[in-house]
């Protein structure tokens, strides 16, 4: 019966890979596996279950919000944490200046927000000026008394900035850098596309860090900057190309702050690439000509099937939904 | 073979997982035969997954008590499978044993746990586990963000669970003497926190 039985510790280390396989999804060969190691002794069971109720029971660390800095909590004696720093550490929008270091990253103090796929978010910051943050986006932000700096990672974001001329308020995509002093702009840094700059109010100042001459574009209401990414060289001295907006597209640029997407002339597949920053379900559009054609309209962001159905019905063609794609022919 | 829900794993971890570590001491304390005490509480937790339903149970940690004892009991008889009976004489056997002393932690201290938990994790593994379950990111992207392949990731989610298995298990106060006591204790330790809060 107990040839080498094996000890509750390693079936304990086996369960709590198993939780962590299970945490990233199991493929249905891991699972037959899953099943199969479980059924080879009753302890496993008991382990896993362990395993996995922790695994669950953390999830609740979420609620600690994207300011939790570990190190606050790091137990140098028996006692608690105070409240006041739980309420700062729970509370995501208040700003608590504190460590955020992660391992390969470089060190940046401050507050870290996201957003994931489909998700906008308001953020109010200390200083007054508020954030509103698109789908999929990424922002750090860090305070002093000189400087408001803020870091766009990825993604695009909203900034209504609180007048302060003493202290700047620089937004950094990259290599490009927009600085204002009280006004409302929004940067937009996606992969495999330029940085954008667009200015709703106020002035904007949009420089490059990576250029020798650091030149400085100044941009007004109505004005969009477009600081193109990849190495300068003495032909592209100006990366920072400066073009004038009407009001219409400006909103329509903007409509993504009620949730919405808003095409004016658009192609399709420009359109379906938009919904791909908001969603995981695919539109796919395999004929070249039907990709071409100019779409127009109001869309939800986070409803890739009910645009890629309504505009099937406008184009004459037909929408399939699959799983996870919804395919748009004629 | 018993599948795990994720709903009795739910309540496995808010009602039973916390009296892990005093069950260990409790059945370390008596005779096992060639059973370690891990081996015991493993196998009443498998017992307690395999219920049909855990809606009758007023106190789980009597409960799972009396578990343990009735595989511990089975083990000592020649390894015969015995039906779990619970009487009432052998509720009234158990340790310590007090209705009213289930821990139930208020969400507050239950977060300040799980984030001095996360805390006393070594790095980086702390950092993982910090990206996985404070930020939500998938381990995917986790080992493109820190540029590691993805079952280095899995390794350290893999350690961070069980330790934080083993921080769960200990109830939430360490503190604890009596079962009297560790009432009190809890409720001290969340008047202090709230004067504390200037």
């Amino acid at each position: 019966m107990r040839m080498t039985r094996q000890t509750a510790q390693e079936i304990d280390r086996e369960a709590a890979d198993w939780a962590a396989r299970v945490d990233r999804g199991l493929s249905p060969a891991e699972q037959l596996d899953l099943d199969g190691w479980l059924a080879g002794d009753i302890r496993r069971t008991g382990a896993f279950a362990i395993m996995r109720a922790t695994a669950l029971q953390t999830e609740r660390a979420v609620a600690l919000g994207p300011s939790f800095t570990p190190q606050d909590f790091a137990e140098t004696s028996d006692r608690e944490p105070s409240r006041r720093r739980l309420l700062l550490a729970g509370g995501g929008l208040v700003a608590a200046c504190a460590a955020a270091t992660v391992a390969g990253l470089p060190l940046w103090r401050g507050d870290r927000y996201r957003t994931r796929k489909g998700e906008v978010r308001q953020l109010a910051l200390r200083d007054g000026s508020a954030v509103t943050l698109n789908t999929d986006s990424v922002l750090h932000v860090r305070f002093s008394d000189q400087r408001r700096e803020l870091r766009l990672l990825q993604g695009e974001a909203l900034f209504d900035v609180a007048h302060d001329k003493s202290r700047p308020f620089v937004v950094r995509a990259g290599e490009t850098e927009a600085v204002a002093v009280g006004t409302s702009f929004t940067v937009r840094r996606l992969p495999g596309e330029a940085v954008q700059v667009l200015v709703r109010e106020g002035v904007v100042e949009v420089r490059r860090e990576d250029v020798a001459s650091k030149p400085v574009q100044r941009l007004a209401v109505n004005m969009r900057a477009v600081s193109t990414a990849g190495a300068v060289t003495a032909a592209t001295r100006n990366p920072v190309s400066v073009t004038q907006i009407s009001e219409p597209e400006l909103q329509r640029a903007l409509a993504w702050r009620g949730g919405q997407l808003a095409f004016e002339g658009e192609t399709l597949a420009v359109a379906a690439g938009a919904f791909s920053r908001y969603s995981d379900t695919r539109i796919i559009v395999d004929d070249p000509q039907l990709a071409r054609e100019e779409i127009a309209g109001l869309y939800q962001a986070t409803d890739p099937i009910g645009f890629a159905q309504s505009i099937a019905l406008s184009l004459g063609a037909h929408a399939q939904v699959s799983e996870g794609e919804v395919r748009v022919y004629r | 073979m018993t599948k795990v829900s994720d709903e009795r794993a739910i309540w496995l971890g808010r009602h039973v997982l916390p009296h892990r570590a005093e069950l260990r001491a409790w059945l370390s304390r008596r005779p096992l035969g060639d059973l370690e005490p891990d081996d015991v509480i493993q196998e009443a937790f498998a017992k307690l997954v395999g219920m049909a339903s855990v809606d009758g149970i007023r106190d789980p940690r009597t409960y799972l008590f009396q578990v343990a004892k009735s595989v511990v009991a089975s083990h000592l008889r020649s390894r015969k499978v015995v039906a779990i009976t619970v009487s009432d004489t052998d509720i009234l056997d158990i340790a310590g044993s007090d209705p009213s002393a289930e821990i139930v932690l208020s969400d507050r201290q239950e977060l300040q746990r799980l984030a001095r938990g996360i805390a006393a994790l070594p790095e980086p593994t702390r950092t993982i586990f910090r990206l996985r379950r404070v930020e939500q990111l998938p381990q995917r992207e986790i080992a493109q963000r820190l540029r590691m392949p993805e079952s280095t990731v899995e390794k350290h989610v893999s350690r961070a669970i069980f330790q934080m298995s083993v921080l769960l298990g200990r109830g939430g106060s360490r503190r604890v003497v009596a079962s009297k006591g560790r009432v009190e204790a809890e409720r001290v330790e969340d008047d202090t926190a709230d004067r504390t809060g200037d």
